[in-house]
């Protein structure tokens, strides 16, 4: 079937059955237009439910922001007519995608975060979630020290129906151990993930990648290398797992550069395209990194990319591509720096380059 | 009853059932599957000194509902009463530190007591009835879930082997009815090498057959199809019409894969069969196979990996990496050989398997060379596959996104220009590493903004002559990010093609958004643009075609007042031909804009 003649059943039917990512995402925007056309809010509000959850958990972290945005305001307009229970839950994959995008200014992200509360509160569950999402925001935006808070009056309320998975709120828990460079107690608190007695539709995939540097930092290198072919090949080829291949090219950069440079080839494409800056950045980092080391011990290092990715010019001068890399990166992080008022990604940023280049 | 000792679990037994049955197992149906690895354990130690010795297991069913008892009966080695003392002890051993850790135990002794425990989550007692083959009084053993048990030492001399008794506790009948246990039996044991047998209401039957010889030389397997494909569909249930041999180098791994007689959708759990040392393992081991080998269904065996403590999955390590490259390494190649042998065969498989075909030749640039023909492939030429395509001999343009080719498709067909779709799954990425595997084709990525490449320009005497009406006509359009050009181009009955770059398309739909939200999010939305107008690909441009009668009227001569409305219905048009929702604004040209004509025509009606 011409995906071009198909009504609006027809794309949401075969919507279904695809992984998040772009494809789905494609067939969703599609349905959308239609129902506009059509004048048809419900079928557009059934529509960008579905694009809202795609576009989150497939890696397009504006599309969701933009279809979201719609529906709150058509709710508002009509809350009578649609399901609050899944609006109000989405609200949280938007509230965490933001921070991502420099131009959006602090005290914009922060009305944001306080309308959650106000519309949860008036939901009827407590602040836990607030909390918790206030503690997600801060580790975005490198306030460790309000992060820190957060997670404490986060552990105080109880779950209610409105809170993350325990095996999620357990990943979030492990990365503030992980920015913290807490190698050790991050990974006590992953134990449960490691061994897979907490587990959900992204964990462990998402944990297991940074989980990789701090087990090799603290010289455990053979559970290091398990983990590393474990993960990666759980993960797949999918352009959601940016951040994560990121995380593995930064690991093998260090312990066996050779074998990271088809995992570079394979996902820059996908990197360079990425909707999320954040992903971006710091897939840019550990590549640029890992050619670093490359050019370190491999005089001749070339690399194969597809002729539509924008790096193509640049596949024989792999120094210069490595300085594009960490301009690019650091342009991201200098934004969101600046927007955040400190100068956490950026020295982020730094540490990965010494570490791992 | 003197020799009859009352002893005592040094274990909380039922918190060991409780990890047994709620977090280490999926089912409680496995205590089967754990019964029979007991026999078959001590079958094989038996075997192992005795090689003459023939094994076989008896199950037999008795009683209905919830008064159903389940007696199995193995001819293996045994155990001494010291045997049985000594796996209570280990249980407890490991259960004082961590329940988990025994069962990574892998001793004959430990799995034992394992395996019988597994059968508290069925039953409220368990008695086992063992003579050992290295002699000794025959051991009756009777265990409670509350933790005490009794071994007492039978004045009779049983045979060789083990007796298990189960009667169903409270609401576990189902898994002592006939028919449940006649298919597990199957399943786990339908590659055991001596024979099952199952009373029950006075019935016996074997419930495996004998091994077939191509299963465990699957190189033998295409000597004997329609065999392999009617045990496939009794192991399987599903009715196949091809199937690929499997076996590794070494192998210690191997079996047959049946390819699904229908598609699968890419989300769907892959369901093999996996026997580890004869025995069913696992019916959901999915990491056996590379991801992309879903449109298959296999029936593996192996005596090399190494199963999880739950004994449902392997361990990925990198053996298994190994093992699964090589699995992968097989399907690849019978498809290459189908290929060149039976080209239709495969035709009819990659129509049915298109979406994973494309997702393995994505992943595997050999595979993708082999096999790119047979791809179908959506174009303005029509549903046709690689090969046909690459047979038109002519330019091949491919867009990446849905939306650029639903754009496109129509002023591409009327320059009969090539396009394939490549917004759909997997499609883009074929296309662009086609154009590294077969540089002979000529193969161009084609953006919406890259359709004007068959335009034709104006000549220098059109241009003059128009370009004070278009300046104007430009200038009309700015509010909207929209720029006006003038070309010559087919079909003449189009007079405009509205073409949306990447990012003026987000940047409209991040408008559109803005309408509609709230407050908070509308500033957002706004801060979200900002950044994207800055870039020149922010505007959409406004193909008018001079070849159309309309659109040369409009620009012979000086520009009238008319033209700015005129150029906003032209616009509004394009929107709507090209299906593209309208903001408010555009609404507002289009309501205008219809009143103005109806306006001028009543005008000219009167003659003014």
């Amino acid at each position: 079937m011409e995906h071009n003649d198909m009504d609006f059943e027809q794309l949401m039917d075969e919507s279904y059955f695809l992984p998040n990512g772009a494809a789905k995402v494609a067939l969703l925007e599609k349905a959308a237009e239609l129902a506009d056309l059509e004048g048809d809010v419900e079928a557009g509000y059934e529509a960008r439910e579905a694009l809202v959850e795609a576009a989150s958990f497939g890696g397009f972290p504006l599309k969701a922001i933009v279809a979201y945005s719609w529906q709150l305001g058509q709710y508002d307009r009509n809350p009578e007519a649609f399901d609050s229970q899944t609006l109000m839950w989405n609200y949280k994959w938007i509230i965490d995608d933001v921070p991502s995008f420099a131009e959006v200014p602090t005290e914009q992200i922060f009305s944001l975060l306080e309308d959650l509360r106000r519309r949860y509160l008036e939901y009827g569950v407590s602040d836990r979630t607030y909390w918790y999402y206030y503690f997600r925001l801060a580790m975005g935006m490198g306030d460790m020290e309000k992060a820190g808070e957060c997670l404490k009056q986060f552990r105080t309320l109880k779950r209610d129906s409105m809170s993350d998975c325990t095996a999620c709120e357990l990943d979030e828990e492990v990365h503030y151990l992980n920015l913290l460079q807490e190698d050790e107690k991050a990974l006590k608190k992953a134990k449960p993930i490691i061994e897979g007695r907490k587990a959900c539709a992204e964990v462990p995939e998402m944990t297991l990648p940074g989980l990789l540097m701090p087990l090799h930092r603290l010289g455990r290198s053979e559970e290091a290398e398990e983990m590393q072919r474990r993960s990666y090949s759980m993960l797949g080829n999918h352009a959601k797992f940016v951040r994560q291949y990121g995380d593995h090219i930064g690991y093998l950069s260090v312990v066996d550069p050779q074998r990271a440079l088809p995992l570079l080839e394979r996902h820059l494409p996908q990197a360079e395209s990425a909707e999320d800056p954040v992903a971006r950045m710091l897939f840019f980092w550990n590549a640029a990194a890992l050619l670093s080391k490359l050019q370190k011990t491999d005089e001749s290092v070339a690399l194969s990319l597809p002729p539509s990715s924008s790096f193509y010019p640049l596949i024989d001068r792999v120094a210069d591509l490595q300085g594009q890399l960490e301009e690019q990166a650091f342009a991201i992080a200098s934004a969101l720096d600046k927007r955040n008022g400190n100068d956490f990604h950026t020295q982020h940023g730094q540490r990965i380059l010494a570490e791992r280049g | 009853m003197s020799d009859s000792q009352e002893y005592r679990f040094q274990v909380n037994l039922s918190g060991m059932i409780d990890i047994l049955s709620n977090h280490l197992y999926s089912s409680p149906r496995v205590f089967l599957r754990e019964l029979l690895q007991n026999a078959t354990d001590a079958i094989t130690a038996r075997m192992d000194v005795d090689p003459s010795h023939r094994g076989e297991v008896f199950v037999e069913l008795a009683g209905e509902g919830a008064q159903s008892t389940l007696v199995i009966q193995d001819n293996g080695i045994g155990l001494t009463e010291e045997n049985v003392h000594e796996f209570l002890a280990m249980i407890g051993h490991s259960s004082k530190r961590n329940g988990t850790e025994l069962l990574g135990e892998t001793s004959f002794i430990g799995r034992f007591g394992i395996g019988l425990l597994s059968c508290f989550m069925v039953s409220d007692e368990i008695v086992m009835l063992t003579q050992s083959a290295s002699g000794g009084p025959s051991i009756e053993w009777r265990g409670k879930p509350d933790g005490t048990y009794s071994i007492r030492k039978l004045e009779t001399s049983l045979t060789t082997g083990t007796k298990v008794y189960l009667r169903c506790k409270p609401d576990t009948d189902f898994y002592f009815e006939k028919e449940s246990v006649e298919l597990d039996l199957l399943h786990y044991g339908a590659l055991l090498p001596y024979p099952i047998i199952l009373s029950a209401n006075g019935v016996e039957q074997q419930i495996n057959p004998d091994v077939p010889a191509w299963i465990l030389n699957p190189e033998l397997a295409n000597s004997y199809s329609d065999d392999v494909l009617s045990f496939g569909e009794r192991m399987l249930g599903e009715k196949f019409r091809d199937f690929i041999p499997l076996r590794t180098s070494n192998g210690r791994t191997g079996g047959i894969a049946y390819i699904l007689p229908h598609a699968v959708n890419l989300n769907a759990k892959r369901s093999h069969k996996v026997y580890l040392k004869r025995m069913l393992i696992s019916e959901a081991a999915d990491n056996i196979l590379p991801d992309w080998a879903f449109f298959v269904k296999c029936l593996i065996w192996t005596d090399e990996l190494q199963p999880t403590a739950s004994r449902e999955h392997f361990y990925e390590n990198e053996l298994l990496e190994q093992v699964r490259g090589e699995l992968g390494q097989c399907i690849r190649n019978e498809l290459i050989t189908i290929s060149e042998q039976s080209p239709n065969r495969l035709q009819r498989i990659v129509d049915l398997h298109a979406l994973s075909m494309k997702n393995l030749a994505v992943q595997d640039d050999q595979f993708y060379l082999m096999i790119h023909r047979w791809l179908p492939f959506e174009s303005t030429y029509g549903h046709k596959t690689l090969g046909e395509l690459i047979d038109e001999k002519r330019t091949l343009y491919y867009t990446v996104a849905l939306d650029h080719y639903r754009q496109l498709r129509h002023v591409a067909s009327a320059q009969s220009m090539l396009v394939i779709n490549g917004g759909y799954i997997y499609e883009a990425e074929l296309l662009q590493s086609l154009a590294i595997l077969l540089p002979q084709v000529d193969l161009r990525r084609l953006l919406p903004e890259d359709v004007s490449l068959s335009f034709a320009d104006l000549n220098a005497e059109e241009r003059s002559a128009t370009l004070q009406t278009l300046r104007s006509a430009d200038l009309t359009l700015q509010r909207f990010r929209c720029r006006v050009m003038l070309k010559r181009f087919n079909p003449e009955e189009l007079p405009a093609l509205f073409t949306l770059p990447e990012e003026a398309a987000t940047l409209r739909s991040i408008e559109r958004a803005s309408e509609q939200s709230t407050q908070a999010f509308s500033s957002v939305l706004g801060s979200l643009s900002q950044s994207l107008q800055d870039g020149a690909s922010s505007y959409s441009i406004l193909y008018l075609n001079l070849n159309n009668p309309v659109v040369e009227r409009l620009f012979t001569g000086e520009p009238t007042s008319r033209l700015q409305t005129l150029i906003e219905m032209l616009y509004a048009n394009a929107l709507m031909m090209g299906h593209y929702p309208m903001s408010r604004p555009e609404l507002a040209l289009l309501n205008q804009g219809i009143l103005s004509l109806i306006d001028w025509s009543m005008g000219s009606e009167k003659g003014e």
